[in-house]
């Protein structure tokens, strides 16, 4: 509780000057006693007193845990008081100050941010305006919390940030905490899946059009001169009729195909052993590979649909760089349930992974990706006997 | 004094202060090279048990009390003068 002190005699102003002179003179009194060797002092009732020494330590800890945790975190972090000043900040945050990546010079110690978006203008100050927008609302209370993600583009180089304000306290008297994340990475793979679902859609519709499409043109006709010499009462020819029935299983084979192309778990025999196996089937003819698959612990129903579809996303690309870059002569892909968790692996006998260089491509950013869409972990390490594993393990729903 | 009885000592502290600390880590190598698997310390930290150390009459932290083999001793700081300390809580002729 804050009492607001308006008025107080010169008698008391006195009285409280003598108290302090005899509190710091009773402080130096104990620690002499003590010869600095005491944190604490206690009376006989229990009341303790932590000396001044062992206060100021106490305060430098307490700093330098909450610096030493602000600083491993993967984000931009400052904290505001009640007027939106920046009263101290993570060494991320003091490195970025002064680039553009903030949206404006200047976040520094001691700046005011609604001030800074006051002055700006240009393609990133509407951003900057609403992000001050959001501190006031968190501010002044009327927001609970604010986040907002937004492009920070530099002229070579093309950007994305989360920025999300807290309050310090939850009636929002205190000020806020402001924390900036680089979402660069997330937003180039999102848009790479997206891009690679508009491939696949396409790929579908060019096979819908060229060869589903054909057969059944192809089919309709046929049929239309079965009727016709139908009509006319002449027998039906029955090379005509087998002609027929040869087309309509190509196209059920090639529906099924596509279908699998298009959804290979939900919709092609309901699991994920099977689509694997398939996928390893299609790899040993197509490219003379020996592709094999094992399943331990594995049923159809304890793999949720979306975690089954990435999962053989990964095993797809997995294979595809076996064969593509490792220039492997053998695959095993095994899948293990063990208590509500997945382990999927993929090994290859290829030529592994070369230590110093980097396995940044995009497709590999993908199975990352994809493993933890699904709450998992994704791991790609070289065998001691040659070759590459790649692990993802992740709940099983 | 039997050469193998257990020594069992209790340390109030107060929480991570610094002289609570040192006298940890000094207690805690004095055990380690002098008192090797014959000895027992329980650390009390008074800001989480105010009570226990009124109860116990502890005035001031770091105490160190040697509860066995008795006598009881207590002594107060942070046990960096290792020999004359432990002289004092009745340990030289122990140790030696």
């Amino acid at each position: 509780m804050n009492a607001k002190i308006t008025w107080c005699p010169w008698e008391a102003n006195e009285e409280i000057a003598a108290l302090i002179t005899t509190l710091h003179e009773t402080e130096q009194r104990l620690e002499n006693l003590t010869a600095g060797e005491i944190d604490t002092v206690a009376d006989r009732t229990g009341r303790m007193i932590l000396l001044r020494h062992a206060q100021e330590q106490l305060r430098a800890n307490d700093a330098v845990k909450q610096a030493a945790i602000l600083n491993a975190l993967p984000a931009q972090i400052a904290l505001l008081d009640v007027q939106a000043r920046i009263v101290s900040a993570n060494d991320a945050w003091l490195r970025l100050a002064g680039t553009n990546a903030v949206g404006g010079a200047g976040y520094e110690i001691g700046q005011q941010c609604l001030q800074i978006a006051d002055g700006l203008t240009g393609t990133d100050s509407s951003d900057t305006r609403r992000i001050a927008a959001g501190i006031q609302s968190v501010l002044n209370g009327s927001a609970k919390s604010y986040s907002i993600e937004y492009p920070c583009h530099s002229p070579t180089e093309q950007s994305w940030f989360l920025t999300i304000v807290s309050p310090l306290a939850a009636d929002h008297s205190n000020g806020a905490v402001v924390m900036r994340m680089d979402v660069t990475e997330r937003r180039r793979l999102e848009t790479e899946v997206i891009e690679a679902t508009s491939r696949e859609q396409q790929r579908f519709a060019l096979d819908l059009h060229d060869v589903l499409a054909q057969d059944l043109v192809g089919l309709s006709l046929l049929a239309a001169a079965a009727a016709r010499q139908s009509r006319a009462a002449a027998a039906v020819n029955a090379s005509d009729l087998e002609q027929i029935a040869a087309i309509a299983a190509k196209t059920c084979n090639d529906a099924r195909t596509m279908a699998h192309g298009l959804a290979p778990v939900g919709i092609a025999s309901g699991n994920l052993e099977t689509a694997l196996r398939r996928l390893a089937k299609e790899t040993r003819e197509l490219h003379a590979i020996g592709v094999s698959v094992t399943a331990d612990g594995y049923s159809a129903s304890n793999i949720e649909t979306q975690t089954a579809e990435h999962l053989y996303r990964i095993a797809q690309e997995a294979v595809w760089n076996a064969v593509k870059h490792a220039q492997c002569r053998r695959a095993v892909i095994s899948v293990n349930v063990r208590n509500a968790w997945v382990c999927l692996t993929i090994r290859d006998d290829g030529r592994g992974i070369t230590p110093g260089k980097s396995t940044s491509g995009i497709g590999v950013k993908l199975m990352h990706y994809r493993a933890n869409l699904i709450g998992g972990h994704l791991s790609i390490d070289s065998q001691r006997n040659g070759g590459t594993r790649i692990r993802c393990v992740c709940p099983a729903s | 004094m039997s050469r193998n009885a257990p020594f069992k000592f209790r340390l109030y502290v107060a929480g991570d202060t610094p002289n609570s600390a040192l006298a940890i880590a000094n207690l805690t190598a004095f055990c380690r090279a002098e008192l090797a698997d014959r000895h027992a310390i329980e650390i009390v930290n008074v800001f989480q048990q105010p009570r226990r150390a009124l109860a116990d009459n502890i005035l001031m932290t770091p105490t160190l009390v040697k509860l066995s083999p008795g006598p009881v001793r207590r002594i107060v700081g942070t046990l960096s003068q290792t020999p004359p300390i432990f002289e004092a809580l009745g340990l030289g002729a122990a140790v030696l």
